[in-house]
């Protein structure tokens, strides 16, 4: 049974849209900026941000700052007194620091160094030197401190050459820090994070799990496990990371976002113990944090998820004219489309209007998601050539797909598919997809989609199952060698086209072999259950295969039971006017014939097709008398 | 001329009730009255000599400045006294020598020039002139031992007020002096202005404890989100005052420097701030204050706090780190309900540090001291082997 791979796991659904956000890994002062979780596989460069240590001070609220001032004056009362207690200059020098007085904070600490010399008194010289943005002094206190063995100012250094992209210098930086105190937890995050832009994951996790043993409820270590783990290829472990991190520090917000990710994405949306948990751990960030763009965009896709329209309308309308984006909108039109089309479509509109028209769609991409929406809204309710004028107008104006994200950019052909399919340019959709299979900037669901589409094309179609074999192979080795990127199932359904593939081919040793291993890490798939009836009748045993079909239908859910019920009867039909037992086949074709409600797509409506012709070639002989 | 100077003016050079002598004014300036605290005074302090015993002791007089048209302030004044009478003859505790008293202050009306007398209320108390503020300010003149056998004076004056049913409100290092009593070191805790009885019925105006009433940096996350008014969480307050103290004995970096860096902390204070304030307005009674309360402290149930005790060059032996971190986190929870409040376990536990530390003492003196044997016994043994040599140097010569 093939089913066409789409990248929408619930193609019925529309998309929503989801801000874009960079992953943050931790170290120490300096944050790693990754990207989204979708691109992460990608190999696209990891980005570092800045210097961190002054928008630390930066952040200190002015409650804050009130909060210190009566220390500070307090302590100028003992002045005199302490004058030549380097430890109380260099508290003043820190309560001057936080209330923003970089100069006077400077002072003190210049002050205390000149009356106690030791390591303690230069590093918050250097550090007070950093804050007050004059990295050229700092480092030349780190680089003394630095031959005096003393580790902070290896950590201070090696950020400076992380800020510099010399990743070569900070490592070397790290591992004589290391050398020096190979538990300090701070060196093992920072070893961490580097091993992680070397794409050492293991090692980065091996770094974090030291340092957690100093810090176990440190959220920013968890989550830097997690992403470590998520980059590895182990989406469950990352899960699980993201999930301590999360309970650690509910407020973490960049944890947050990556739980949501990983839960939305990965852990399959069916999971609901998942999705309510993180249900209630966004609903409580809610709760006392101020709004934000991509975490509501989140809530809202696990209200989606488990089918609350109501509270995610509710949502997304009390925050939209804040927000006032295309995101915001178009999610408005995809909780909509489930329960008025005509609201879903104005909103869906609206979205696009929010970028000035459907010219500039592709620039944004809530908009984008948007059009894409519109069109499939469109096409559900059979307006094919509107949708195809869109999708072409959509198209024509996207000049750059840099702006486009990966999944919209795999998403539109896949429209464009359906829309030709339907206006009966089959030709011309397959030329599409043998042209977006050559274009390098294609993700790679996508082009695990395409490879799919002509998989089914040549099987169902032309007949060529060669071909149809060498797409489904070439979908497995791919998915496979990405297989961090794509989800479990979808590796599954790749493979299981591919061994029916072969079975048609009548390649029936090596479709027994994956059929073996399929059945180990899929049991409750319908798609593994089909595939074994379809391999039953290869083998000759028509009644277990009728057995693993009901089993098939009974696993899956209501329009996948119509189209495996529609397979199951055209290949009973094959096998019974095979074996010369017209009156059955007669009776599986007509079933075949006279289904309703089968899905979108060229392979079933070949099959009523190819049903038809049989029937009326079994008329012309008049053979179902026999 | 304010009201307040003319009281400093007036006090000079008088004897006052008989008994007080040279009075000098010690919280504020002098010439211009203005204040040396950190926020509005209430009360003007006089250092001044008893006749009878030649001790000193402190004049503490309500701010004649103040606008108090509902005596609200006057009566915190005589409050004070209160407790401190509650206090008489506990070691551990502040001495009231004289109850409230009314001195008639003469002053002129600006607006008509006409004289009237403002009776002013005072009250005495025993002066105690050391203070423990070079522990934390010339911390690394001090060992740890003594550092921690100062906190634990420190903590135990606090807890022995709490053993009254009393809660201070203002413990920060500088309310704090050194006294010797019955050959006994003690660490007294003064300036009850902010204190109160565990059991007085609390103010029915919630608004005015929208911040904390004591010093802001040595106050819990709750004083901050206007909770500084529930009886109940007054001694769990102190508790967490006493935790940022042990902080500052120990790091060149003040507790709540640090604090105010951490960004997890500043969010977590931000959205709670915000959120109270908010939930203030609606004139909730204290047992619905607390349920959202609590509903924000399971929020952060599994945060750890942000700062460990070991801050950049901290001073802290090897030896008593982990306990000592321990003892911290007891004392500075972001849950009030988790804090140390019961002074037997807080002794136990301070009192184990300071064991721990004291034998390490020891080991390391016996160590030296064995070390110091090993070599006067390697001396002895050259010298004899010199002589040796000598000997046959000169037997072969």
């Amino acid at each position: 049974v093939k089913i066409m791979l789409e990248i929408s796991k619930n193609s019925k659904l529309p998309d929503i849209a989801l801000d874009p956000i960079n992953v943050e890994v931790s170290a120490l002062d300096s944050v790693l900026v990754l990207p989204p979780i979708g691109k992460l596989v990608m190999g696209k460069p990891i980005s570092m941000q800045g210097q961190s240590l002054t928008k630390n001070y930066d952040s200190l609220t002015d409650i804050a700052k009130d909060i210190l001032m009566p220390e500070l004056k307090s302590l100028l009362r003992s002045k005199d007194r302490f004058l030549n207690s380097s430890t109380y200059l260099a508290k003043l020098s820190g309560v001057y620091q936080a209330c923003g007085d970089t100069a006077l904070a400077t002072v003190y600490a210049s002050k205390a160094k000149e009356i106690n010399s030791s390591p303690v008194f230069l590093q918050r010289l250097g550090d007070t030197f950093l804050k007050a943005n004059n990295p050229k002094e700092a480092l030349n206190i780190f680089s003394d401190l630095r031959t005096k063995g003393y580790i902070d100012s290896h950590l201070r250094l090696a950020e400076f050459a992380i800020n510099n992209q010399n990743f070569t210098e900070a490592t070397k930086l790290v591992d004589e820090a290391l050398s020096l105190d190979n538990l300090d937890w701070k060196v093992r995050l920072l070893a961490g994070t580097l091993a992680l832009t070397r794409k050492e994951f293991e090692q980065a996790i091996r770094h974090y799990r030291i340092a957690i043993e100093s810090k176990p409820n440190s959220s920013v270590l968890r989550l830097n496990i997690a992403i470590s783990h998520y980059l590895l290829g182990h989406p469950k472990k990352a899960l699980r990371e993201a999930q301590k991190a999360v309970a650690v520090s509910p407020l973490n917000l960049n944890a947050l976002i990556f739980l949501a990710d990983i839960v939305l994405k990965e852990s399959g949306k069916s999971e609901t113990k998942n999705l309510s948990t993180l249900q209630r751990h966004l609903e409580s960030y809610f709760l006392l944090m101020p709004i934000d763009k991509g975490l509501i965009s989140r809530l809202a896709d696990v209200y989606l998820s488990q089918g609350k329209i109501n509270e995610g309308i509710e949502l997304l309308d009390k925050n939209k004219d804040q927000i006032n984006d295309p995101v915001i909108w178009n999610n408005l039109g995809v909780f909509w489309s489930s329960k008025k089309n005509e609201l879903a479509v104005k909103y869906y509109q609206q979205s696009i209007e929010n970028v000035g028209g459907i010219k500039h769609a592709s620039l944004n991409r809530g908009s984008s998601f948007a059009t894409l929406n519109l069109v499939n809204l469109l096409m559900n309710n059979k307006k094919y050539i509107q949708a195809e004028a869109i999708l072409k107008t959509f198209v024509q104006n996207t000049v750059n797909t840099e702006y486009l994200e990966d999944e919209v950019l795999c998403k539109v052909p896949v429209a464009m598919l359906r829309a030709y399919v339907h206006l009966d340019k089959v030709m011309e959709a397959v030329n599409l997809a043998e042209n977006l299979l050559k274009n390098p900037d294609l993700h790679i669901l996508g082009r695990l989609d395409f490879l799919a589409a002509l998989t089914t094309y040549h099987s169902f179609v032309t007949l060529k199952h060669n071909l149809s074999v060498e797409f489904a192979r070439e979908a497995v080795n791919l998915a496979m060698e990405f297989k961090s990127e794509v989800p479990f199932d979808v590796i599954n359904l790749a493979k299981n086209n591919l061994a029916c593939a072969l079975l048609e081919s009548g390649s029936i040793d090596e479709a027994r072999q994956l059929i073996e291993q399929l059945q180990v890490n899929s049991k409750n798939s319908e798609y593994i259950y089909a595939t074994k009836g379809l391999y039953s009748l290869h083998t000759g045993h028509i009644d277990r295969a009728k057995g693993f079909f009901q089993q098939a239908i009974s696993l899956a859910e209501n329009e996948k039971k119509d189209a495996i019920r529609l397979k199951m009867n055209f290949e009973l039909g094959k096998f019974c006017y095979i074996n010369l037992d017209y009156q059955h086949a007669k009776f599986h074709f007509k079933k075949v014939v006279d289904a309703k409600n089968v899905r979108d797509g060229w392979s079933f409506k070949e099959l009523q097709i190819k049903s038809i012709e049989i029937l009326n070639e079994m008329q012309l002989k008049n053979i179902t008398k026999h | 001329m304010s009201n307040r100077l003319t009281l400093i003016n007036n006090l000079s050079g008088v004897v006052l009730d008989g008994q007080f002598k040279n009075i000098t004014i010690v919280n504020c300036d002098p010439i211009t009255g203005k204040s040396k605290a950190d926020n509005g005074m209430l009360s003007l302090v006089f250092r001044a000599e008893d006749i009878d015993s030649g001790t000193f002791v402190a004049i503490k007089f309500f701010d004649p400045d103040w606008f108090d048209p509902t005596n609200l302030r006057q009566n915190l004044f005589i409050r004070e006294s209160e407790l401190l009478q509650k206090l008489r003859n506990k070691n551990r505790c502040l001495q009231l020598t004289q109850e409230v008293r009314q001195y008639p202050l003469i002053v002129t009306n600006p607006t008509n020039g006409q004289t009237l007398t403002l009776n002013t209320l005072y009250m005495i108390m025993e002066w105690i002139e050391d203070d423990i503020l070079d522990y934390f300010l010339n911390q690394d003149q001090f060992d740890a031992i003594t550092k921690l056998k100062v906190f634990r004076l420190t903590a135990l004056s606090i807890f022995s007020l709490h053993a009254e049913r009393i809660y201070h409100r203002d413990v920060k290092r500088d309310n704090f002096r050194k006294a010797i009593r019955n050959n006994s070191d003690y660490v007294i805790a003064i300036d009850l202005g902010t204190a109160v009885s565990i059991d007085a019925q609390p103010n029915s105006n919630q608004s005015i404890y929208a911040n904390p009433l004591g010093a802001g940096a040595f106050a819990p996350l709750e004083a901050h989100c206007g909770l500084g008014g529930i009886r109940k969480l007054g001694v769990s307050g102190d508790v967490y005052a006493l935790g940022s103290m042990l902080h500052d004995l120990f790091n060149i970096d003040l507790f709540h420097v640090r604090l105010f860096n951490e960004v997890n902390f500043l969010k977590i204070f931000a959205a709670f701030k915000g959120q109270m304030l908010i939930e203030m307005q609606k004139n909730p009674s204290e047992e619905d204050i607390l349920k959202i309360w609590h509903k924000n402290l399971k929020l952060i149930q599994y945060e750890s706090f942000p700062l460990n005790i070991e801050g950049s060059g901290n001073t802290i032996p090897n030896a008593i780190k982990n306990n000592l971190n321990q003892l911290f986190n007891d004392l500075i929870n972001l849950d009030y309900r988790k804090r140390l409040v019961k002074s037997d376990v807080f002794l136990h536990k301070i009192d184990g540090i300071i064991r721990i530390l004291s034998s390490a003492k020891l080991e390391d003196k016996r160590i030296q001291e064995r070390l110091k044997l090993k070599q006067q016994k390697e001396q002895r043994a050259k010298l004899t082997q010199d002589r040796l040599d000598e000997y046959l140097n000169r037997q072969q010569g």
